[in-house]
């Protein structure tokens, strides 16, 4: 696996405060918020492609290997497990970046609903046990 | 004087006379609700009196 | 002082001219009680102002300090009215005349009232004495200072408020703030005239001191040195001895504090239990919270894992699909891809030398298996997704476990916070809402007062030894100075004098401390022979005796040997107040009953029915004259039936209202009385 380190991992702009908050209140870091969200959206199928080519986020050397290991194989999934598919981490983190976007919507609509202000704010009195209501909510997925 | 007076008058008596007469001058114009400063000069003129009885001259 | 009449006029509530005739011994009947009787405000307290005001010319009771001068009126408010119409001062005044060892005294005294506008404004006029002597002589003073000495000789105004009884004064008498010990003590002192004693010391003092100055200034040599050294030895023993009344004070607060805290510590034991079950819920309280916010710092870090779960059909499908191409050895590839395109593309040879020409089946296998080989990147790339994973899916299991308990563990220590916090709150409410102050702390506190008190004593027993010593060494210069006087054949007259003022002082000294030891002893048994008479049984098994303590306030000393005055009842109070003020009074008229009237405003409230009795029953001989004012809710047949038993009780008024601010005083017959007066209830 290639997984490159100097790719500038981006999302769209109107989420920025909610990665922000989310990742103080309920993750450790900005990756696993990002792999989530990958997840999520990859699950539901739900691509989206970033408004104006989106924000930067972060750096792609803070992907740990096994989050590395499960983009490549969800690109190899929907590439019909062609391996050259997973040549170009860029392209690879691109398509990422779409099903991440898909995947806060779905974040947003079924777990956050009316925790968060119309500019995508959380509420504070909401935050002391997010990351147990979200580890509830992943459970429910499966 | 009142009684109680009387009854310091009486413990006085077991004093020398000049001791007791200056007691009781001081009772007597405390009684009269003179304030202290006036019953100290009262009692310096007391005093020379006494003494001046005993025949000294200064 | 025996009151014989008091005549009013327009005085108060009391309009027109009203009067009533005491009764008292000297009227030859024996019979020395008064009572007179009325509803609240009809008037009982203002004939106590009448007296007071007549004798003084004091507007004010010590139960009116929260009021302001101008609104303690005295004229009569219904005649006021009448002067807005007419223009006219209302002459208003209270004349009274007394006895006082066997001489006939009349004071008057005239408060002129009128309306300025809107403004009431109370004038006083002129007061007349006029005093009658045993030989029939009768003088008229005038002269207000000349009255106010008389009058003042004969009652100090500075005790009248001990002769007037009501609830609050009785109370007053017998707390234990240093400032109605001191009031007591200025109180006491007056009426045995120790007061006057004091001021004599004092003055000798002063005299003593300038004297020795001035002799101070004209001696010389040796003689000049002593009398500079007890000049000085004098100061320092004032010094001293201020400093010695100033610890006594601080550790008389002191202790006052050490009870406060013994009884906030008293309160804590008693709810120690239930403190101490809350503490240790906050402590468990702590701890779970403490774990709730462990376990969501634990669930926050096991997100990204628990992600994965999301993925787990595509982490599966495609480890099985690489798992497979390494099960067939398409990966690693069992011949490298690179080699077959230089035998196809480059040598057109195989490594065994044979031809590889297109069209050939030996040249199409060669494709086939370029065709089914990757690239060595991407077969590296393979291999290390498969490792990786693999080991998500190994531990797949594990992470959906581990959430599972983290998640029951979370819940299980969010309802023991729950109950925690409903066990607090319960203990709380039995507790209470009173300030608590931790125990620990009062504890300490406690220990920090009891620390300062053994400073203070070692302060005190300090500046005792100084003042003993600086007594020791004046007293070790006198007769060096007397020796000197001779010697130097010093009897100049100033020496002479200032020797005198020093003897007498020293004289007065010693007598006023023997006299203040034997007068608190008698006021003690005294004080306590009426304490026995007047208490009722319960009073009499548990309270042993009075005692006088140094400042001349009180103590009770319980069958144990304790101090008990704090837990004594109200009725109790009462009763120990009027032992203490009979004794006063016994002693300082020398074994005689003190000729004073002895005013009590309503005093049966609080006693029972024992205590009642007995004071109906002895009272009238501890004092010359008793003023009974009564409500009609306190006085009824029983105490009637009491008081006409004694054969004491001579005369009986009551108070009537006429309308708003008019009272009329009306004398009626003792025999009357039982038609007037309600039936005690339930009483016995």
């Amino acid at each position: 696996m290639n997984m490159s380190g100097d790719i500038r991992v981006k999302t769209d702009k109107k989420y920025r405060n909610l990665y922000n908050d989310l990742r103080n209140l309920a993750v450790g870091d900005m990756h696993e918020l990002f792999f989530l969200c990958v997840c999520l959206g990859y699950r539901a199928k739900k691509m989206k492609p970033l408004d104006s080519n989106g924000e930067e986020r972060f750096w792609s050397r803070t992907i740990t290997p096994e989050e590395y290991a499960c983009y490549y194989a969800i690109m190899l999934e929907k590439n019909s497990m062609d391996l050259s598919s997973t040549r170009d981490d860029k392209l690879v983190i691109a398509e990422m970046e779409k099903y991440a976007n898909g995947g806060i919507e779905i974040l947003l609509k079924d777990f956050l609903n009316e925790y968060c202000s119309a500019d995508y704010k959380l509420d504070s009195a909401y935050s002391k046990e997010l990351p147990k209501a979200l580890l509830y909510f992943i459970r429910e997925q499966f | 004087m009142s009684d109680i007076s009387e009854l310091i008058k009486k413990k006085l008596e077991n004093y020398p006379p000049d001791v007791t007469e200056l007691a009781i001058a001081a009772i007597e114009f405390s009684e009269s609700g003179m304030p202290e400063s006036s019953i100290a000069d009262y009692l310096e003129k007391v005093v020379r009196q006494i003494v001046k009885k005993q025949g000294i001259a200064e | 002082m025996i009151l014989e009449k008091i005549t009013m006029k327009d005085f108060r509530q009391f309009q027109g001219i009203q009067h009533i005739e005491f009764a008292s011994e000297t009227k030859s009947d024996g019979k020395n009680v008064t009572v007179i009787f009325g509803e609240n405000g009809r008037g009982k307290t203002g004939l106590f102002r009448a007296v007071v005001f007549a004798l003084y010319g004091e507007r004010r009771l010590s139960q009116d300090e929260e009021v302001q001068q101008k609104e303690l009126y005295l004229v009569n408010s219904v005649a006021m009215e009448d002067t807005k119409t007419y223009g006219k001062p209302v002459e208003a005044y209270v004349e009274l005349i007394f006895q006082h060892k066997n001489e006939q005294y009349t004071i008057k005294r005239i408060l002129l009232g009128i309306f300025d506008r809107d403004e009431r404004i109370e004038q006083p006029d002129q007061v007349t004495l006029s005093h009658t002597k045993t030989d029939g002589n009768t003088f008229t003073i005038n002269d207000p200072e000349d009255i106010k000495k008389i009058i003042n000789n004969i009652l100090d105004k500075n005790v009248k408020e001990y002769f007037l009884f009501d609830g609050e004064k009785i109370q007053r008498l017998t707390l234990a703030s240093i400032e109605q010990k001191k009031e007591v003590a200025k109180g006491i002192k007056s009426l045995l005239n120790v007061d006057a004693l004091e001021k004599a010391i004092k003055a000798l003092q002063r005299l003593k001191k300038e004297l020795n100055t001035e002799l101070s200034k004209r001696a010389t040599g040796e003689y000049a040195k002593i009398l500079h050294q007890q000049n000085q030895l004098d100061e320092k023993r004032n010094t001293l001895k201020t400093r010695l009344e100033e610890i006594e004070s601080e550790y008389t607060l002191l202790n006052i504090e050490k009870k406060k805290i013994d009884t906030l510590l008293e309160e804590y034991k008693e709810i120690s239990h239930l403190l101490k079950e809350r503490k240790d819920a906050e402590t468990q309280l702590k701890s779970q919270e403490e774990q709730a916010g462990n376990l969501l710092s634990e669930m926050k870090s096991r997100t990204a894992k628990a992600s994965q779960l999301l993925i787990s059909s595509t982490i599966d499908h495609v480890f099985d699909f690489i798992d497979q191409k390494k099960q067939k050895g398409e990966i690693p590839s069992e011949i490298r891809k690179d080699l077959i395109e230089r035998i196809l593309d480059v040598e057109r040879k195989c490594i065994c030398d044979r031809p590889v020409l297109p069209g050939t089946p030996e040249q199409i296998a060669l494709i086939r298996w370029k065709n089914k080989v990757s690239d060595v990147e991407l077969e590296d790339s393979a291999l290390e997704m498969w490792r990786s994973l693999s080991s998500i899916k190994n531990y797949r299991e594990d992470i959906s476990g581990v959430i599972e308990t983290l998640l029951q563990r979370y819940a299980v220590c969010k309802n023991d916070i729950e109950k925690l916090r409903k066990k607090t709150e319960s203990i709380n409410e039995q507790i209470g809402a009173s300030e608590r102050k931790d125990a620990a702390d009062l504890e300490k506190t406690r220990e920090n007062i009891e620390k300062k008190q053994i400073e203070i004593e070692a302060e005190r027993m300090t500046t005792k030894n100084e003042l003993d010593a600086v007594e020791s060494e004046y007293a070790r210069l006198s007769p060096q100075r007397k020796k000197l006087e001779k010697e130097e054949n010093f009897k100049n007259e100033l020496s002479l004098r200032a020797g005198l003022a020093e003897d007498t002082y020293k004289a007065l000294q010693e007598v006023y401390s023997r006299f203040t030891e034997e007068i608190k002893s008698r006021i003690a048994i005294e004080a306590n022979k009426y304490f026995v008479q007047l208490l009722d049984k319960e009073g009499r098994e548990t309270l042993k005796n009075i005692l006088v303590n140094n400042d001349y306030s009180l103590q009770i000393i319980d069958r144990w040997g304790k101090p008990f005055l704090a837990n004594i009842s109200l009725g109790q109070r009462q009763v120990m107040s009027i032992s203490f003020i009979a004794a006063l009074a016994k002693v300082a008229s020398m074994d005689s009953i003190l000729e004073m009237p002895l005013f009590m405003d309503t005093p049966f409230g609080k006693l029972s029915y024992e205590h009642r009795k007995n004071l109906i029953k002895y009272l009238p001989g501890y004092c010359a004259q008793w003023i009974l004012l009564a409500t009609d809710t306190e006085f009824r047949k029983q105490e009637a039936s009491f008081l006409r038993e004694g054969k004491r009780w001579g005369k009986f008024y009551v108070l009537r209202s006429e309308g708003p601010g008019v009272t009329t005083i009306q004398e009626r017959d003792i025999e009357e009385v039982q038609y007037l007066l309600q039936e005690n209830i339930g009483e016995n």
